[in-house]
């Protein structure tokens, strides 16, 4: 009888307080809108699967949770902590990405620098909110709408908060079709959003070819702390242009990105076990991350009509939207908006060349943060 | 410590304007040179042209392939004549007609060369264009033969 009531005592069921079962609900929604509604399933599955996993209460000092040493979890959850598997998924992102339609229009970059505009608003806000500097850049790049970016800054500069901020930015990137609409029909008008893009020209094989090689050179000249994402980020890209290494390409952009991202999403879904998670600070973080995903597609909007007040050939301020590095769903988004002010304009090849250089915009950005803290 | 003064004591104010501005020139550097890339590779493709300042010989142009000039038309020196005997054909079509309907006709009555008596019809404007292919016939007013 002590036996079964020994047992009974350590089961979840009596281990578990409210915090578990917050959590438990949160998971559930997660995986909900991933599977049901299909935001982000490839995110929101491993993720909202990870906080299930990560919230079933256990007995403390067996080597089972996350953070116990020895853990499995914590063994798998060391490529988060060292910045190793957003290294990867920014390896499998350059071997999928084509960055034509960015050398096509090469203008367009200015539009994913201007959404990281949201970044650094929110560096400030978290400042004035009591967070540390590190906390506060931790929690402002999740502006830039990059996952990946986030968790490789956050682990290098404020481990603690990994799993409220992997979550916020996730979750940002999968309601992309809840929170930019409003904002970019609020800043637009019918006939701006109207506007069409003149075509685009050829661009040639060996154009993107020397790109990776002139984008890694330039841009981790500038932020050598970038290196870890802006490296693997080309390094992907020169696999798939220089024509020689398709089967690497190939295995990038499928099996290690997929390997890296389910990894990935269930040990930051692992990392928010609900004593541990769920602070005042989770809150504000996540209040700020709503703030700083809006500042950045809104940034990026108002930076594309000022650009507009200068260009002879105007471009269509939607896409200032997709500078925030969320890919491809911003892209899509603005493209969808673009299509419902006038069904004939096709926005998406455009809105891709801006979510390109937002990723290498919030990759830049987080070197920027990360080297200001080195100081 | 909150509000400004935190903002202030962290150096926030330096790190946003000067962050703001790296990623500003940075991209603006890296977007203009990617807008550079094609025309220098342009000019890598023609850089003997450039530098021997033209003292390379230039290769001669390609010469055009001879055209042999078309062959004159030669219609038939009786075309009034020929146009009594294809007017049956286009009273038996509507008005107006396509012109196939009526080669098809002058073949299917083994009149010699329609393709050419036709042609010369046109030249001579004994048959009038109408537009999407459809023509008139115009032989009877401007063109009497009998």
């Amino acid at each position: 009888m002590d036996l079964f009531l020994s047992f009974i005592a350590n089961t979840g069921y009596l281990l578990a307080d409210y915090r578990h079962l917050i959590m438990i609900v949160v998971g559930s929604i997660f995986v909900y809108l991933g599977v049901a509604k299909k935001y982000e399933p490839l995110l929101l599955v491993p993720i909202g699967f990870g906080i299930l996993v990560g919230n079933v209460p256990f007995f403390k000092g067996f080597g089972i949770g996350i953070y116990e040493d020895n853990s499995v979890l914590h063994y798998l959850y060391f490529g988060v902590t060292t910045g190793l598997y957003p290294s990867i998924v920014f390896l499998g992102l350059g071997a999928m990405t084509d960055f034509g339609s960015l050398l096509a229009r090469p203008v367009l970059m200015m539009l994913g620098a201007a959404a990281q505009m949201g970044i650094f608003f929110t560096l400030l806000s978290a400042l004035a909110l009591g967070f540390l500097p590190e906390e506060a850049a931790s929690i402002a790049i999740i502006g830039g709408a990059d996952g990946p970016t986030s968790i490789f800054l956050t682990a290098k500069l404020a481990p603690h908060l990994i799993g409220p901020i992997a979550i916020a930015a996730y979750s940002y990137m999968a309601l992309i079709p809840v929170i930019q609409p409003p904002i970019m029909r609020l800043l637009t008008t019918r006939e701006e959003r109207r506007i069409r893009m003149p075509d685009m020209r050829e661009v040639s094989k060996r154009e993107k070819l020397i790109f990776p090689v002139v984008g890694v050179l330039l841009c981790c000249f500038l932020a050598p702390t970038a290196l870890p994402l802006l490296g693997m980020l080309f390094f992907g890209n020169f696999l798939k242009e220089c024509g020689v290494t398709d089967r690497l390409a190939h295995t990038a952009r499928t099996a290690i990105i997929d390997t890296a991202t389910i990894l990935l999403g269930l040990t930051v879904g692992c990392s928010t076990q609900g004593d541990v998670f769920l602070t005042a600070k989770s809150v504000g973080i996540f209040i700020l991350g709503s703030i700083a995903f809006s500042i950045a597609t809104a940034s990026g909007i108002i930076f594309a009509k000022i650009m507009n007040l200068f260009l002879k050939v105007k471009i269509n301020p939607l896409l200032g939207a997709a500078g925030v590095s969320a890919v491809p769903g911003s892209a899509r988004e603005v493209h969808l908006m673009g299509q419902h002010a006038d069904p004939t304009n096709y926005l998406l090849m455009d809105a891709m060349a801006c979510n390109s250089s937002g990723v290498i915009g919030s990759a830049i950005c987080a070197g920027i943060l990360w080297s200001f803290m080195l100081v | 410590m909150f509000g400004l003064n935190a903002i202030s004591a962290h150096n926030g104010w330096t790190m946003a304007v000067v962050g703001a501005a790296i990623v500003f020139s940075g991209l603006m550097v890296l977007s203009f040179v990617i807008s550079q890339i094609h025309k220098l590779l342009t000019f890598w493709d023609n850089k003997n042209r450039y530098f021997n300042n033209g003292a390379e010989k230039k290769a001669p142009p390609p010469q055009a392939p001879a055209q042999t000039p078309p062959a004159p038309v030669l219609c038939p020196s009786d075309l009034p004549a020929m146009a009594i005997l294809y007017r049956p054909l286009v009273e038996s079509l509507e008005t107006p007609f396509q012109l196939t309907d009526l080669y098809t006709l002058a073949q299917e009555h083994d009149f010699p060369h329609p393709h050419l008596t036709l042609t010369c019809f046109r030249q001579a404007n004994f048959l009038i264009p109408q537009g999407n292919g459809y023509f008139t016939w115009n032989e009877p007013e401007e063109n009497p033969t009998d």
